[in-house]
């Protein structure tokens, strides 16, 4: 039986703040005006998370002593009111003046709104306040840094000077910590950046100063201040590349991110060849870094350092950057390389795509979109191009087929308009516009070939009877063939002129009337055909094309009448 | 040479429009990463909504919820992705470095609560001593209701002799 005075002391008991505050709210309830009671629940309040409920109370002791103050002091700072916690530190603190809370506190409500200079005062009143020699020494130096703006600055003394240039690493990295824990990186980069001037070989201080600025910089890209973010990086920009101290000795992938937040920020601002240089410079960077040489030597995949939780690699954004700002500033043979390579890095990652088909439509939708831009601007081989890409990702995409096929017949490829063709009849295999696309590629050479044509547009219209889209291509189709149906009656009406005029010059017995018939004979069996088609397409087509196809079997007539008169 | 009655004309300068919604991109606008889920989609929304109502940004309300729309169709996002510009690099450098420098915790303000461990509220306590003797105890009959009876029935009860053993 195991002894009892060896059993394991009970655990104290937790702290249950839900049910505290419930029994002082009972209290509270009940009639009890104590202050002490009302504080108590203020402090629930704040454990809980509840810091309004939590400030409600606290205004409503009456007579509030300095902690009550304090208190209300840090409630207002967690909820980033600053004026209000400065306001309440301060009556604390004067009603309290040995409490280091309260003056410390007070310190930094004034360093969230940047009232560095009424901080100095401050310090100097902490100061013997401050319960160790580290702390006092820290503060020392915090003064010294809080006090200029700029080594320039007059404010600084030498000696100041001298004890911000040789405090020690330890000393460094707790004001590094300390302003970089304030989390305003608005009013900590200024300070940091004195930092790094009387620093200038602290691989620390310059490190926090790099990415409090691409943090800040990052915050306001957030709002789209493009030119604000432009003011944080560049200075950034031109220290790396004076390459000497440590600013050279910057993270790679920090420097990475500067030069594509700079590209992004003049691109946003429109000024398309700061961008690309950025871009660029950036490109350049990941080309000389040792993960690029590592995956061109080895042709490793998957690397998690290469691509992010998707599967893109680090040199398709690096490309697709440089093709946007390219697209953007017109430069479209630049562009085109560049998307290219996009794309064949999305390719090469296509195994790490997370889900597994992402980069696959994530190069579809992308090439699909630069070949309807490249129609637009009748760049057709760039257009091709981009969508045969695409066509390889998605075979089957009937979309993609009809727009090749298009392509194809614009750049005047009828084999490979075919082929597609043949492909698109399988897709889609009762589709009415593929059986027009289909007589779109027919070659009419002669009366023969138009009337086969015409018969069959017969034929779909029929069989697609009511379908208004159908209609409108015949239309379309009908209004491309009358050039070749006003070209054949020109030609075959110069044909008769010239015998009627060769019959005005040469006398009877000269002419041979034999060949003359024939000839007229033939001619006139031509206009005939030629009438008979015109009158059977006039019931295919309406308005302005209609009244054409009638001018057209009047005029045939005519000629009919013309020919048969010396054919006899 | 120049008269001072008619200086050069001073050089007009020409403000570019802002770029149309397209060109800047859904996930600029709503500051989100190109992997983000649904969730971070959804709060970089709501954030710029406050920032738009209070005049914090100059991104219309409009574009702003086109921005949201965008994203929330799949097709339309792959769309915006492939023709958006990438601000971080694919390991999220400038993601990590945000969420590590909002997590110092190096500048906590000092938080120094009243001693109330021993707190008595100030209400008037009655000593026990008191509280005792302020008590009514009820008097208790001196008698026994039940012992009267239970006499009266062994007295009742005829007595025989030879039960009575000597038990000694």
């Amino acid at each position: 039986m195991p002894d009892v005075m060896q059993s394991p002391a009970a655990p104290p008991p937790r702290a249950d703040w839900e049910k505290a505050a419930g029994l002082l709210e009972q209290a509270a309830r009940v009639g009890n005006r104590d202050s002490a009671t009302s504080y108590l629940l203020a402090m629930c309040y704040k454990r809980l998370g509840r810091n309004a409920d939590a400030r409600t109370i606290l205004s409503r002791i009456p007579e509030p002593d300095a902690n009550v103050y304090l208190q209300r002091g840090l409630l207002a700072y967690a909820d980033k009111e600053y004026p209000q916690a400065e306001q309440d530190f301060a009556r604390s603190w004067e009603l309290e003046p040995q409490s280091y809370a309260a003056g410390y506190n007070l310190l930094l409500a004034k360093l969230c709104q940047q009232k560095r200079q009424d901080m100095a005062a401050v310090i100097d009143r902490l100061l013997p306040l401050v319960p160790s020699p580290t702390d006092q020494h820290f503060l020392g130096l915090l003064r010294a840094l809080l006090v200029t703006d700029s080594v320039a600055s007059s404010g600084l003394t030498w000696d100041m000077q001298q004890a911000l240039a040789k405090m020690s690493p330890d000393d460094e990295g707790r004001i590094v910590g300390m302003l970089a824990g304030l989390g305003q990186f608005d009013i900590v980069r200024p300070l940091l950046q004195v930092l790094t001037q009387l620093r200038p070989q602290s691989a620390s201080a310059w490190q926090s100063f790099f990415q409090i600025s691409l943090v800040q910089g990052r915050e306001l890209i957030d709002r789209c201040r493009w030119k604000e973010a432009q003011l944080v990086l560049d200075p950034l920009a031109r220290l790396l590349a004076k390459s000497d101290g440590s600013a050279g000795k910057m993270d790679f992938s920090c420097r990475l991110v500067l030069f594509n937040m700079l590209g992004t920020c003049a691109c946003m601002m429109q000024d398309y060849e700061l961008g690309i240089g950025y871009f660029r410079s950036a490109l350049e960077l990941f080309q000389k870094s040792p993960e690029a040489s590592q995956r061109s030597t080895s042709g490793s995949r998957g690397n998690p350092r290469q691509v992010n939780a998707r599967g893109i690699g680090q040199h398709a954004w690096l490309e697709q950057n440089l093709a946007l700002a390219y697209e953007w500033q017109g430069k479209w043979d630049k562009a085109e390389a560049h998307w290219n390579r996009y794309f064949d890095q999305l390719e090469y990652n296509l195994a790490d795509a997370r889900p597994g088909e992402y980069l696959t439509n994530l190069a579809f939708e992308g090439l699909n979109r630069l070949s309807e831009l490249c129609t637009q601007k009748e760049r057709w081989n760039a257009a091709l191009g981009f969508l045969l890409r695409a066509h390889k990702f998605r075979p089957s995409d009937a979309d993609v087929l009809e727009r090749l096929f298009h392509l194809y017949e614009q750049l005047r490829k009828p084999e490979e308009a075919r082929k597609i063709l043949q492909r698109l009849r399988e897709v889609r295999p009762n589709d009415a516009q593929v059986e027009i696309f289909e007589l779109n590629t027919r070659n009419v050479r002669d009366l023969d070939d138009l009337s086969a044509v015409l018969n069959d547009i017969r034929r779909v219209q029929q069989k697609h009877t009511g379908n208004t889209q159908v209609e409108e291509r015949i239309s379309g189709m009908i209004v491309n063939l009358m050039p070749f149906m006003e070209k054949m009656f020109e030609q075959w009406t110069g044909q008769v002129n010239k015998v009627l005029d060769q019959m005005r010059r040469l006398p009877s017995y000269q002419i041979n009337w034999t060949m003359v018939r024939e000839v007229m004979h033939d001619l006139e069996e031509k206009f005939y055909q030629l009438r008979k088609l015109a009158v059977k397409t006039q019931n295919l087509v309406q308005g302005n094309v209609r009244r054409d196809l009638q001018r057209l079997a009047s005029q045939c007539d005519r000629k009919i009448d013309q020919c048969h008169s010396l054919s006899e | 040479m120049d008269s001072p009655r008619n200086p050069p004309p001073l050089p007009v300068m020409v403000e570019l429009a802002p770029l149309p919604r397209n060109q800047v991109g859904p996930f600029l606008i709503l500051g989100v990463d190109k992997d983000s889920d649904r969730e971070t989609i959804e709060a970089g929304w709501a954030q710029r909504l406050i920032w738009a109502r209070r005049n914090q940004v100059q991104t219309p309300l409009e574009d702003i919820n086109w921005a949201r729309e965008m994203l929330g169709d799949s097709q339309r996002r792959l769309l915006a992705d492939a023709s958006s510009l990438n601000i971080d690099t694919t390991s999220g450098t400038l993601k990590r470095l945000r969420q590590e420098l909002l997590a110092q915790t190096g500048c906590q303000p000092v938080d120094a609560e009243k001693p109330l461990a021993d707190y008595v509220p100030a209400i008037p306590m009655p000593a026990l001593e008191e509280l005792r003797q302020a008590i009514a105890v009820p008097q208790l009959p001196g008698d026994l209701p039940a012992v009267g009876v239970l006499l009266a029935q062994m007295v009742g009860d005829p007595l025989d002799p030879w039960e009575k053993r000597d038990e000694g």
